[in-house]
C-alpha cells in the first residue's frame, strides 16, 4: 500500500517520503514481530488455531525488516558505502539494526517445513533467537527517541506483556513443581 | 501578488549591502528594479494582524542571497521540528492553529541599561525590514533554503544597551500548555520553556537575524510566529521560535538540547561536517530543494558562512561543539 503510494504519488506521504516509508517499514516489522510473539500466549488463552499463522507473521516481520534495510541503503544513504561503513562501525542503533536483521534472516531461512524437519530439536533452539531479536529491535528504537520516548515506551510495554506471560508461566510451573 | 525585490549582489558583506541599498534609494528615479523572480503565494493566514502582514509584504530589500534553489514554501511549512506542538514533523503544521500569538510582547532584561517589555509592533515600527535568503541546516542532517523577512538581531539588542558584564544572551520560548499540545506530553525529555543562548559576540554578528516573516508573508505559527531567531551557521535548534524573553547574562546560559543530552548537543552547535553526532554523521545532509526534490549533498563548515570563522579563532571546535 505504502510502497504503491510512494511510487505513484510520493508527495502525498509528506515532505520527506523516504523518511516516512523508512520509518513505516521499520515499525511494521516490529509490529509483526510482536504479533508473532503474541501467538503462543493467545493460543494458551484458548484460540488454538492462531499458531497456524505464526510462521506467516514472522515472515511478514522479515519482509518489512528487509524493506526497511533496503530503503535505508538506497534511499537514505543513497548507496554511499563510506557512510555505510562509518554508520555500521560507529553507530550502535545501526549495527543493532543490522544484527537484528541478520538474526531475523536466519529465522526466515529456517522457517520452511523441510528445515524444521532437518533441524529437528535444534529448530526450537534456533528460533529462541526471536527473544534476542525483540530486545535488540527495541533498543534500536529506543536509541532513536529524541524528545519523547512515547513510541519506545508503547512498544516496550507490548513486548513486556507478551514476554512477561512466558516468564509468569515459567515461574508458576516452577513453584507448582516445588510444592508437589 | 508578485513582489518586487531589490537584490543586492550575492554574498556581499552587510556593510556594502547597506551602501548599495542607499544608492538604490537615492537613485529612485532611475531605479532599475531587478525582479528577483520572488513571487510567493500569499496564502491567507488567519489571525495575523494587518499591520504585520503589510509590513512583511512590503519589504523590498534583500541583503543576503544564494544561488541555491529555494525550498518550496509548502515543504517549509509542513516539515518542522517544533516539539511544543509534538515530535512528528507534521505535528507543528497540524496543530499550529491552536496557538494564537497575537498580541505579542518581548521582555528584555539582565545585564543592560535599558531593560523593558516591548510589543512586537513597537519593536518593528521603527525598523526597516529586510529579506535574507539563508540555508537552514538541521542537526538531523536535512537542510532547506529559506527566505526570511526581519531585522538584524544585533541592532535590536543594542537598543537595550547591554553593559560590560553582559557576555552571553539567553533566549526563551513561550509556555502556553493550552495552545501548545507538545508541552503536555508526559514522555517528553524536554523541560519547558525551550531555552537557547548565544555568546554576545555571536549574537552581535551581522548574520544573526530575527525573523517575523518567511516567503514574503508573516511567519506561520509552525515556523516560529510571531518572531524567531535565525542563526544560519548553527544547527537549526539554536534558532529559537516564538521568542518571549531575552536576557543579557554573565555566565553561559543553559540551553534545552544541551540539558536534555549534553553529549550529543553542545552549547555552540556550529554546523561542522568534521564532528559527527554520536548517532549519525554530519558530513552530508539531505537537501530539501525546489519541487520537493531531496538530494544528499556535502555539508560545509559553519553551513558555508565562512565570515563567522573569526568568532571561533582561538577555539577547538571539537571540544567546544
Amino acid at each position: 500500500m505504502l510502497i504503491g503510494l510512494y511510487i505513484f504519488d510520493p508527495r502525498s506521504l509528506g515532505v520527506d517520503p523516504i523518511e516516512v516509508v523508512l520509518k513505516e517499514a521499520g515499525e511494521w516489522a516490529l509490529r509483526f514481530l510482536l504479533l508473532s510473539l503474541a501467538c503462543s500466549p493467545i493460543r494458551r488463552l484458548g484460540w488454538k488455531s492462531i499458531v497456524k499463522y505464526r510462521r506467516m507473521l514472522g515472515l511478514y516481520a522479515f519482509y518489512y525488516a528487509s524493506l526497511h534495510l533496503s530503503i535505508y541503503l538506497t534511499g537514505w544513504i543513497e548507496l554511499d558505502w563510506q557512510v555505510f561503513i562509518e554508520d555500521i562501525v560507529k553507530r550502535p542503533f545501526i549495527y543493532l539494526g543490522m544484527i537484528s536483521w541478520t538474526l531475523l534472516s536466519i529465522l526466515a531461512i529456517t522457517s520452511p517445513k523441510r528445515m524444521v524437519r532437518l533441524l529437528k530439536k535444534n529448530w526450537r533452539k534456533v528460533h529462541r533467537l526471536v527473544y534476542v531479536i525483540i530486545v535488540l529491535v527495541w533498543i534500536h528504537l529506543w536509541l532513536q527517541s529524541r524528545a519523547s520516548a512515547g513510541d519506545a515506551v508503547f512498544y516496550g510495554a507490548l513486548a513486556v506483556l507478551v514476554l512477561g506471560e512466558r516468564v509468569y508461566r515459567k515461574v508458576r510451573s516452577y513453584r507448582a513443581q516445588r510444592t508437589l | 501578488m508578485a513582489r518586487i525585490i531589490i537584490d543586492t549582489e550575492n554574498h556581499v558583506t552587510p556593510q556594502s549591502a547597506f551602501l548599495s541599498r542607499r544608492q538604490i534609494i537615492q537613485g529612485a528615479g532611475a531605479l532599475a528594479l531587478t525582479s528577483a523572480g520572488a513571487s510567493y503565494s500569499m496564502a491567507a493566514q488567519g489571525k495575523v494582524p494587518g499591520w504585520l502582514d503589510k509590513k512583511v509584504g512590503s519589504t523590498v530589500y534583500r541583503s543576503y542571497s544564494t544561488d541555491e534553489a529555494l525550498t518550496d514554501p509548502q515543504d517549509a511549512k509542513q516539515y518542522n521540528n517544533y516539539y511544543e506542538f509534538g515530535t512528528g514533523k507534521d505535528d507543528p503544521y497540524k496543530f499550529a492553529h491552536e496557538f494564537n500569538p497575537y498580541p505579542w510582547e518581548i521582555e528584555v532584561g539582565g545585564e543592560c541599561d535599558k531593560p523593558g517589555v516591548i510589543s512586537l509592533e513597537d519593536l518593528l515600527s521603527s525598523q526597516m525590514l529586510e529579506e535574507r535568503i539563508y540555508r537552514l541546516r538541521c542537526v538531523e542532517a536535512w537542510s532547506m533554503v529559506l527566505p526570511w523577512t526581519g531585522i538584524e538581531l544585533g541592532k535590536v539588542l543594542q537598543k537595550f544597551q547591554p553593559n560590560s558584564r553582559a557576555k552571553y544572551v539567553a533566549f526563551e520560548t513561550i509556555i502556553r500548555k493550552d495552545e501548545m499540545r507538545g508541552q503536555k506530553d508526559a514522555f517528553s525529555f524536554i523541560d519547558w520553556p525551550y531555552v537557547e543562548g548565544l555568546r554576545l559576540d555571536e549574537a552581535m554578528h551581522p548574520l544573526a537575524f530575527l525573523a517575523v516573516g518567511m516567503y514574503g508573508e508573516a511567519l506561520p505559527v509552525q515556523n516560529g510566529a510571531p518572531i524567531r531567531l535565525v542563526v544560519p551557521w548553527k544547527y537549526g535548534f539554536k534558532s529559537i521560535k516564538a521568542l518571549v524573553r531575552i536576557r543579557f547574562v554573565e555566565e553561559q546560559p543553559p540551553t534545552t538540547w544541551n540539558l536534555s543530552n549534553a553529549k550529543e548537543y553542545g552549547f555552540y552547535s556550529n554546523v561542522n561536517p568534521g564532528r559527527s553526532h554520536p548517532r549519525w554523521s554530519q558530513a552530508t545532509e539531505r537537501r530539501i530543494g525546489a519541487n520537493g526534490k531531496i538530494k544528499r549533498i556535502p555539508t560545509n563548515l559553519f553551513n558555508g558562512y565562512d565570515e563567522v570563522a573569526g568568532l571561533y579563532d582561538k577555539m577547538d571546535l571539537g571540544t567546544f561543539f
